[in-house]
């Protein structure tokens, strides 16, 4: 069941445009057209993530597309001063939509008619149940009293279930009531209504906000995944006619937190201003002017002002709240900033809930702090500027986009760092008290039995294996850094934690606890690598109060002998990289596997799989018909390689891609090969001192070897990633 | 373009001299098969052990750098270590890379 029609009517998205929610577009749908389960949903989303546009697609849907159930979505706004109103505005939308879908006309929903036109407009078979809901509208307000109304009028679609009508009810932005002047009133009748019915309807609302009530079935939507959102941002690029590259989409995605909202903001900036988006600079300079004073920065100063009431409030706020960017993730206490605030308890109550449900703040446990969103953070940091003296418009953008251009590189660096991890939390969450082979974890006995052998004939020897390992069976797998808010050291991020039984007794005693960390290392670790982060991660457990716990540390090409012993004396453990990903597919053969997508000549190749071999016979093909040297054609062919493998094991490339040109002409060649992804270090590249051989370190000389060959390289850091620029020239006397 | 699928293998019954040949391309994966079947014949007492590069087109960094531990290897059992057929172009890598001086080049 995938979206077909093109036909929009609550959404502005076309089907074909909506991006991923596959899982819950089908779970909300199919609740909607079987009556299955017969409760409410309860959809919970962080502001912003797209819950809402999700809803509305499957709204759309349901009314082209089945006659099962009459479809009503209503959603609260900030116009909604109270339940009464809100439950007003409530029951005219049930009308309006629940007669433009008997009747089969979408049109009605636009033109609005009134309630005695829609009245004449319903139905026959209807006509009961619809004049009974014309005339709660037509008295124009409560019946006995107040909360007479607001009842008759929240269950007006289950007195349509009573006729025979089926409704499935979907009432979005719940969170907003907070803000309203009887606060709760209207979700909680609600909630309280819709208790008694026997069909299914959603109730969807900020995470973190309440809806206090049983049997609700839970359905979490989290942001799109960062592939999910950059194909949002090309898709709203394409649609508004923006000139955008992949590296500048990719930084969007990243940096508007998945949100859509704020991309198309972005986009329509840059329509609007008739800007290419085509390199980090260019995106920031439209976030600043967006944030600063476009529709962007506009949209959350109102969301603050409909929070605070009046502008002094709102100005004490961003000041109190500004001293928690730095450094990231600071909490404050409640109670403090509620005397900075000057407000009453009440107030403040509301306040604070309405910020937490809007995404400005996360609640802890009487604290608070600001939300890990950089837009929020540049929104705060930047109104806090303006209101001091001496500051100019002009001079807070300057100060935003240098920021964010500063940080961009970083930000995406990080992003292709996770990308490319292990995704230790699945793994662990894999493991369930299973046996394996202890070649599989043990990495002196991996190296001793299996390292270099072919794929299948490790598989197979595995397979025979009598010397096993038991693993736990993890309960709760997350990062160090969601248990600590400040680890203290570089590489906490690839730290995961796993808390689990050895025993499915789950006794106390069969209580573990494994710490698992990525490390890097171009060799085999070595000893003192492996102490460090002994010591780092005893230093990190001691604080979460975990006494026995095992360290599970991974490294790319595994240990050295000493390393081992370092760890063995510890009880811990270590593996290399192909060990952990022999383990995945141990565990889950059915995994699907990561795929590798292939006078100036141009070409790309997939990173990895030696693909470097086939650019090195295209150099080949070059050479023979521009007539190069023998020995010239070999050195560039290894140089090409080595640069190629440089892009391929370092890059952490996102698209899994190397582009390269050649450019001949009668003296010389030129080749560009670039990547996507982290940008080379520079590094003291300019030493042609000693041999490699008599070198220490026996890995990452491949860019001397290079240098070596070459006539001239030229390494260039871009927005996304590397550019290496090799030059040979071909005839003597020609350099 | 060269063979994917072609294996280092061992020749010669002779413990005391082994021959390991690299294949078409020197990489990270060749190299530790190399390097696999290397310690292996060392552990088995070979005196001569002798990388065959008939065959080999192309060697990459990586795969020279895990040549080099076998190189360490060899030293620490006193074992003679020969590269032999090598290719003009890859003979002149060596060389500018300095392992000529550790090993022996034969034709």
């Amino acid at each position: 069941m995938s979206p077909q029609n093109a036909n929009t009517l609550l959404t502005g998205v076309p089907p074909d445009r909506f991006v991923g929610r596959r899982q819950e577009f089908e779970r909300v749908y199919a609740a909607a057209v079987t009556g299955i389960p017969a409760r409410g949903i309860r959809l919970s989303a962080a502001a912003g993530v797209g819950a809402s546009e999700l809803l509305r697609q499957v709204y759309d849907r349901l009314f082209t597309d089945q006659r099962f159930c009459v479809p009503f979505y209503f959603a609260l706004e900030p116009g909604d001063e109270s339940a009464t109103s809100a439950a007003t505005r409530y029951l005219y939308q049930f009308l309006l939509q629940a007669v433009a879908f008997r009747r089969g006309e979408p049109d009605l929903l636009l033109t609005q008619p009134d309630i005695g036109d829609l009245s004449r407009l319903a139905p026959p078979a209807d006509a009961d149940w619809v004049d009974g809901v014309r005339e709660i509208l037509e008295r124009g307000g409560p019946l006995q009293n107040e909360r007479a109304f607001i009842r008759t009028a929240l269950a007006a679609p289950l007195r349509a279930a009573v006729n025979g009508v089926r409704v499935f009810p979907i009432v979005d932005d719940l969170h907003r009531s907070v803000k309203m002047a009887d606060d709760r009133r209207f979700v909680d009748e609600l909630v309280s209504i819709f208790s008694v019915s026997k069909a299914p309807y959603v109730f969807s609302a900020a995470k973190g906000f309440v809806i206090r009530g049983d049997g609700f079935e839970q359905l979490n939507v989290e942001p799109l995944s960062r592939e999910e959102m950059s194909e949002v941002v090309a898709s709203q690029g394409a649609e508004a006619d923006v000139e955008l590259s992949d590296h500048a989409r990719d930084l969007i995605a990243v940096q508007t937190g998945s949100r859509p909202g704020r991309s198309q903001a972005l986009i329509d900036a840059a329509r609007s201003r008739r800007r290419r988006l085509e390199s980090f600079r260019d995106v920031e300079q439209v976030y600043a002017e967006e944030l600063v004073g476009g529709r962007l920065g506009q949209e959350l100063d109102e969301k603050l002002l409909e929070t605070a009431s009046d502008a002094d409030t709102v100005r004490r706020l961003v000041e109190a709240l500004h001293f928690s960017i730095e450094p990231a993730s600071s909490r404050f206490s409640l109670s403090a900033l509620r005397e900075r605030l000057d407000v009453d308890v009440d107030r403040f109550n509301r306040l604070i809930e309405a910020l937490a449900v809007d995404g400005f703040v996360v609640l802890e446990a009487g604290l608070g702090r600001l939300e890990e969103d950089a837009l929020i953070a540049d929104l705060i940091d930047s109104r806090y500027r303006l209101t001091r003296s001496g500051t100019t418009t002009a001079s807070v953008q300057a100060h935003i986009v240098t920021k964010a251009i500063g940080r961009a590189p970083l930000l995406m660096e990080n992003v292709y760092r996770s990308e490319a991890g292990l995704d230790l939390e699945e793994l662990l969450l894999s493991f369930d008290l299973q046996e394996i082979p202890i070649g599989l974890l043990d990495y002196r006995s991996f190296r001793e039995n299996y390292k270099g052998l072919p794929e299948s004939e490790v598989l197979e020897r595995l397979s025979r294996d009598d010397q096993t390992v038991p693993l736990p069976q993890m309960s709760h797998v997350a990062e160090l850094l969601e248990h600590l808010s400040s680890p203290g050291f570089a590489g906490a991020d690839r730290v995961v934690v796993g808390v689990g039984f050895t025993d499915r007794a789950y006794r106390p005693d069969d209580r573990t606890v494994w710490l698992v960390a990525e490390i890097e290392s171009k060799l085999e670790a070595e000893a003192d690598a492996a102490e460090s982060w002994l010591t780092k991660l005893s230093g990190a457990a001691s604080p979460l109060g975990y006494k026995n716990y095992r360290v599970w540390l991974i490294a790319p090409e595994g240990f050295t002998n000493e390393a081992l012993d370092v760890l063995e004396a510890r009880d811990a453990m270590g593996s290399s990289r192909r060990q952990v990903e022999l383990l995945r597919e141990f565990l889950n053969p059915h995994a699907a596997n990561i795929s590798v997508d292939a006078k100036e000549y141009e070409m790309v190749i997939p990173a990895g799989d030696d693909a470097e071999l086939i650019s090195a016979h295209s150099l080949e093909e070059i050479a023979r018909r521009h007539d190069f040297p023998a020995k010239a054609v070999n050195q560039i062919k290894t140089a090409l390689v080595e640069a190629c493998i440089n892009a391929s094991e370092h890059g952490l490339s996102p698209d899994r891609k190397i582009y390269q040109k050649f450019a001949v002409d009668d003296e010389k060649i030129v080749i560009t090969i670039s990547n996507r992804g982290i940008r080379m270090r520079p590094n003291n590249q300019n030493s042609n001192e000693g041999d490699a051989s008599e070198r220490t370190g026996r890995r990452g000389w491949g860019l001397e070897l290079i240098r070596r060959l070459m006539d001239d390289v030229r390494v260039e850091q871009v927005d996304d990633g590397t550019r290496i620029l090799m030059t040979k020239y071909l005839r003597a006397g020609a350099a | 373009m060269p063979s994917e699928s072609e294996l280092p293998a061992a020749e010669s019954a002779d413990p005391v001299r082994a021959v390991v040949r690299v294949g078409d391309y020197l990489n990270k994966l060749r190299g530790e098969q190399v390097e696999r079947e290397c310690r292996q014949k060392l552990k088995d007492g070979c005196q001569e052990l002798v990388v065959d590069f008939s065959q080999t087109e192309i060697v990459n960094s990586v795969g020279i750098s895990i040549l080099l531990g076998v190189i360490d290897s060899a030293k620490g059992t006193g074992a003679k270590i020969v590269f032999s057929d090598v290719r003009e172009d890859t003979a002149e890598l060596f060389d500018l890379l300095g392992i000529t001086k550790h090993v022996t080049l034969t034709a």
